[in-house]
């Protein structure tokens, strides 16, 4: 028997505000995984721009990987391909990761491997416990809120999706009615535990038979009681708003999670995305949902967008030899096929 | 010198391998819009005609702006990578100045101009000294046309405006200037004015400060700017 060498590969991720680069062996060990975050210049507009977002990834490309590669202690000829994510995201800041990849893997002879960075965030629980397939996984993130099977290695269909807003999205809505720096999650979810659910706000869609989600009406539904009470001058408790606000998401994510459990029965569930860190969701799930299903979130810093996820991702592509030509493009808009029904 | 040239910065593409002066291969595209596609195989393409291997290459030339924000970034952000990762020279030119360039020794004042929208052009002033080597006169700047065309008001040589004459300045530059201003229909980047200007060019120090010239902050900053003190020292992009 031979010893296999390990695959290391070098991955980059620049879909939004953070420009990340890491090294990752045989999808399962993170050697590095640099993060530089543009939070604090967003602030600045309350949320993210993209023309901002793309210069800053520019300005950071060089130094991530510099020290990506230093902290795994990598040479390029340890490397057995470079990763990236192609989409969805903000294109001009997905162009920048892109070209910076092309550029690294043309340079050096590397198989090129584009990632879907909904694959990356669904695989950052790879690098905490090996997946059992089928699993589920619940994505919510700034971007995207889905349902999604996946059947073997690779193999992803959405069972549900939001129609309108993205929870992550909610948060920072409901976050700025309530003066709260973007991105709010963290304080929302903070307050949350401190108030009560006094305003009972409307849970969209529980009842239609589907798992699809949609969050604009709760948004709307706190707009109007905070402009209602502004008119008649009575007083608003920010975190009672929270509270109702964040039992209101989770009653349905919860909801229809379940649904999608008892409909495609997994042995796993698999939260990924920012919300994924959101301590009421983990709390309600773990309540409801365990132990019938093994419960995996992956830990706070790679719920986030970061490069190691991508890594993860690209080991299975690496395995099932699906490479990428110098052609590559970004697709901002990319996403899984939906489940057709079997 | 082996040469690594491109330009992504307006709807064109050029890609060139030279050795100094004496070009080998180019791939250029006239109108397209996809540089994230085209780019590397153009690159992989011009740098095999040389028959080199990318280790070979001893210089990147890239042409650093103004022009499209989403082209410029195409451009440098694969420009500073590879010499970055390979460890080779990088140089940035003006994109306008290789306008200029591609034009060639020319009595008077050369300007060459992107429409910016709204009125608003990108510009620069040039002339050719008498080694025929391509000089600023007036460093490239965003501004209106017709803050542009006050400013040559003041300059006493013939100009030659230098732009794709499908945008509809002519009238405005005549009306402003006179009949006398002369004007060349150009705007695709000759690989051979890249290769030029880049070898005239002073090698980049450091390769992480290397950022397009936008000349133009995006519009979110420049409100928030107008009711915000701008510390320059603010530290907005951090590791964590």
């Amino acid at each position: 028997m031979t010893s296999q060498n390990p695959i290391n590969i070098l991955a980059f991720e620049s879909s939004c505000d953070e420009t990340s680069v890491a090294v990752v062996q045989d999808g399962k060990t993170i050697l590095s995984n640099i993060i530089a975050t543009q939070i604090k210049s967003h602030q600045r507009f309350g949320g993210v721009v993209p023309e901002v977002a793309s210069r800053h990834h520019v300005e950071q490309i060089i130094h991530c990987t510099q020290l990506a590669l230093q902290e795994a202690h990598i040479k390029y000829e340890q490397l057995a391909a470079v990763a990236v994510t192609y989409g969805p995201g903000l294109v001009g800041s997905l162009l920048v990761g892109l070209m910076a990849a092309k550029a690294v893997s043309w340079a050096h002879d590397l198989p090129l491997i584009g990632v879907n960075h909904l694959a990356g965030h669904i695989y950052a629980a790879n690098l905490v416990k090996s997946l059992q397939y089928p699993a589920l996984a619940l994505v919510v993130s700034g971007g995207h809120t889905e349902l999604v099977r996946v059947s073997a290695p690779g193999q992803f269909h959405i069972l549900g999706d939001t129609r309108d807003d993205a929870v992550g999205e909610a948060y920072d809505k409901v976050g700025r009615l309530l003066g709260v720096k973007y991105p709010a999650g963290k304080t929302l979810d903070q307050w949350a535990h401190e108030g009560q659910d006094t305003y009972d706000f409307p849970r969209a869609m529980l009842q239609e038979d589907n798992l699809d989600f949609s969050f604009s009406g709760i948004k709307s539904a706190v707009i109007n009681t905070l402009h209602h009470a502004q008119q008649i001058g009575a007083p608003i408790n920010k975190k009672d708003v929270a509270t109702s606000f964040q039992n209101d998401v989770l009653d349905i994510l919860v909801t229809k999670t379940k649904r999608a459990l008892a409909q495609y029965p997994c042995a796993q569930l698999i939260v990924a995305g920012g919300v994924a860190a959101n301590s009421g969701l983990r709390e309600r799930l773990t309540a409801e949902l365990t132990p019938q299903v093994e419960l995996i979130f992956p830990p706070l810093r790679l719920c986030g967008d970061n490069a190691a996820m991508i890594g993860a991702y690209a080991a299975v592509a690496y395995q099932q030899r699906n490479f990428s030509d110098l052609t590559l493009n970004a697709d901002p808009s990319l996403d899984f096929a939906y489940q057709t029904e079997d | 010198m082996n040469l690594l040239a491109l330009d992504t910065s307006n709807r064109s593409l050029t890609v060139a391998s030279a050795s100094d002066h004496h070009l080998i291969a180019q791939v250029s595209y006239e109108n397209q819009h996809s540089h994230s596609v085209t780019l590397m195989p153009a690159v992989d393409q011009v740098v095999q005609q040389a028959g080199w291997q990318p280790q070979d290459l001893d210089r990147i030339i890239v042409a650093q702006g103004p022009g499209s924000y989403t082209g410029l970034r195409i451009g440098v952000t694969t420009a500073k990578m590879l010499a970055w990762t390979l460890h080779k020279e990088l140089v940035g030119v003006s994109s306008l100045a290789v306008l200029a360039q591609n034009v060639g020794p020319t009595k008077g004042y050369l300007v060459p101009l992107f429409d910016a929208r709204n009125h608003n052009v990108f510009a620069g002033v040039y002339r050719f000294n008498e080694q025929e080597q391509l000089e600023t006169v007036v460093e490239d700047q965003h501004l209106a046309l017709a803050t542009l065309l006050q400013e040559l008001h003041q300059i006493d040589q013939p100009l030659c405006f230098i732009y794709d004459l499908r945008a509809d300045f002519q009238e405005q530059i005549k009306n402003s200037l006179g009949t006398q201003v002369r004007f060349i229909d150009c705007y695709q980047p000759q690989p051979e004015s890249l290769i030029t200007l880049g070898l005239q060019a002073a090698v980049i120090t450091d390769l992480n400060q290397f950022v397009p010239h936008y000349l133009r902050q995006t519009q979110a900053e420049l409100i928030w700017s107008q009711t915000h003190s701008v510390n320059s020292s603010s530290n907005y992009v951090e590791d964590v």
